[in-house]
């Protein structure tokens, strides 16, 4: 569905000179520097995937997004969606796409939803038939019946990102693209959106590329994840993999029904300790959790215990961390 | 395919019409101010024309005729391409990537973007002075085709010129609506009078650099057989329609270019 190969932009940004004789200078000299916001990234994507697109800001997420859809010509290397060249043939390849930006609205402010659906039916050309078919559906999966009337002003933050992802697949896209689709939102309203995304793609094959900063999006719906970095890939591969490849910390709470024992074994550290409770942290690969915790249970007898796995955003961010060095 | 694009334009600058009637009252109260600015346009006309009998030898039914020229032409544009004049706004705040996801044609949605109603009104303003100003004048069919070919290619002019004045911003990314601004309503109102009653230079700009001439003067002439007199050859009218596509021409490719470098460029 999506090919990228080593694909590259590069902006020329105007160097600016400070201060009130800089301003001048700023009118007469213009240096340019040339920023690589996407530099050499390649990665493709199988149709009825769902891929969580994510990277830290400024990381050429929607530099990468923009080439992807057509707005943005690259500056080397290639880019095909769906067989076509998102730039040169724009008309066929935006009929083929939906995007949904969480920070901007495609409907039309002041007037109810159904008028801005009734005209996106004719900017995309769906026929009556397929438009009031594709709408039932919507209606009922999003649950819009009640939206439909009421102007896009008048709606809470929920029930207009409902609307958008409606209005984003009326014309049956078979790639959509989200960019932040549940930012702002409660959690009821993040759940439902999250709902509708994960039965979109398993019943219509659609494929979702999201990108987002909220990483629970990613665990619940995303198998696979791209993560990018000052314009390089720094990871593609199986949301699950990448807790066992750099996920390997693991950390233990342990209550003791006597005093807890003053010695550990090497590698394991403390990160509290009370009369008869520890709380430790440790690497799975050069201590097993079965092993340490039989290893406590000799020196004194556990009332309880829990065993936890670090939360995605810490792994996410060491990834980011490391890209920075 | 061009019926398919006007049926389009027309949805979508429909629904920018009925987004502006929710606010009935502000609707109400800017129509009427409209009316007033007409008037305190062609008042000034009216005055000088009392004080001096006639200006450079037009009646004031004759001025009316150029303003009724002008005035249309420049309304039906404003109207039909109102996006292209706050065009700056869309690269700053991003709308034309919106503009761009869509699968039609971009100039065709940049013009229906901003759809404004009250230039409704100020296009049956311009039509009416034109019209009272065509009987009063008693214009036969020939002079009548001289006025309808000076509107029509009034309006291939104005397009030409915003949408080269929406191309600018792409290079200047949004700061040179100004620019614009002097050329479609500074011109336009320049044009309330004959050309020919400018300073040299500035009727030379008027001429050659930016031929709004073509748009009224010369059509007005050749509508009032006058050409000879104002001391033109005969057949400069004649090209009217072939200044005003080539300055419309100008503007969608210079469109066309910014475009392009926009892609390449993004912001």
């Amino acid at each position: 569905m999506i090919e990228v190969l080593k694909l590259e932009k590069t902006f020329r940004v105007a160097r600016h000179h400070r201060g009130f004789l800089g301003s001048f200078r700023n009118l007469v000299e213009t240096d340019y520097d040339v920023v690589r916001a996407v530099d050499g990234v390649s990665f493709s994507i199988a149709a009825g995937e769902f891929v969580g697109f994510i990277g830290p800001n400024g990381a050429g997420k929607s530099t990468t997004i923009k080439m992807l859809t057509g707005v943005l010509e690259p500056s080397g290397g290639e880019v095909r969606v769906g067989g076509l060249s998102p730039r040169r043939d724009r008309i066929a390849h935006t009929a083929q796409i939906g995007v949904v930006f969480g920070q901007r609205t495609q409907l039309w402010w002041d007037l109810p939803v159904i008028e801005s659906y009734t005209l996106l039916r004719h900017v995309y050309k769906v026929s009556d038939s397929d438009f009031r078919a594709q709408l039932a559906r919507l209606e009922a999966l999003l649950d819009l019946r009640t939206l439909l009337d009421v102007p896009v002003r008048k709606l809470s933050l929920g029930q207009r990102m409902r609307c958008e992802l409606g209005a984003a697949l009326l014309h049956a896209p078979r790639l959509l693209f989200l960019d932040e689709p549940t930012i702002g939102l409660d959690v009821l309203a993040k759940e439902a959106i999250r709902e509708f995304l994960a039965t979109e793609n398993r019943e219509r094959g659609t494929t979702i590329l999201l990108t987002t900063h909220d990483l629970s999006d990613i665990e619940r719906l995303c198998p696979r994840m791209i993560l990018i970095d000052h314009g390089h890939v720094v990871y593609d591969g199986a949301v699950e993999a990448i807790r066992r490849e750099y996920g390997s910390e693991r950390r233990l709470v342990v209550d003791f029904e006597s005093a807890a024992p003053a010695e550990l074994p090497d590698g394991v550290d403390v990160e509290e300790r009370g009369a008869a409770r520890l709380v430790l942290r440790f690497r799975r690969d050069r201590i097993g959790p079965a092993a340490l915790i039989a290893w406590l249970g000799e020196r004194a007898p556990i009332a309880d215990l829990s065993l936890e796995e670090p939360p995605i955003e810490r792994i996410v961010a060491e990834l980011y961390r490391r890209g920075r060095t | 395919m061009i019926a398919d694009a006007i049926a389009l334009w027309a949805r979508l600058a429909g629904a920018q019409l009925r987004s502006q009637m929710q606010y009935r009252w502000s609707f109400a109260i800017q129509n009427g101010v409209l009316a007033a600015v007409v008037l305190a346009d062609l008042l000034p006309v009216w005055i000088l024309s009392r004080f001096f009998g006639s200006l450079d030898g037009w009646s004031f039914a004759e001025l009316a005729l150029l303003y009724g020229m002008v005035g249309t032409s420049w309304a039906i544009v404003e109207a039909a391409l109102r996006g292209f004049e706050n065009f700056s706004v869309y690269l700053v705040q991003g709308d034309l990537d919106r503009i761009l996801l869509r699968p039609r044609a971009v100039i065709l949605q940049v013009a229906a973007r901003e759809f404004d109603a009250r230039k409704l009104g100020r296009m049956a303003q311009g039509l009416l002075v034109l019209v009272i100003s065509c009987l009063v004048l008693g214009l036969d069919a020939r002079a009548l085709a001289w006025v309808v070919l000076g509107v029509a290619g009034g309006m291939l002019t104005f397009a030409g010129i915003v949408m080269a004045g929406a191309a600018i911003q792409f290079w200047t990314l949004g700061q040179a609506q100004e620019l614009q601004n002097i050329l479609t309503y500074g011109g336009s109102s320049a044009l309330t009078y004959p050309v020919s009653i400018y300073t040299t230079w500035f009727r030379r700009v008027l001429t050659f650099a930016v031929p709004l001439a073509f748009v009224n003067y010369f059509p007005a002439l050749a509508a009032l057989g006058r050409t000879k007199q104002a001391g033109w050859p005969e057949f400069v009218p004649w090209l009217s329609p072939f200044v005003c596509a080539f300055v419309l021409a100008i503007g969608l490719l210079a469109f066309t270019r910014g475009l392009r470098r926009y892609e390449s460029t993004g912001s």
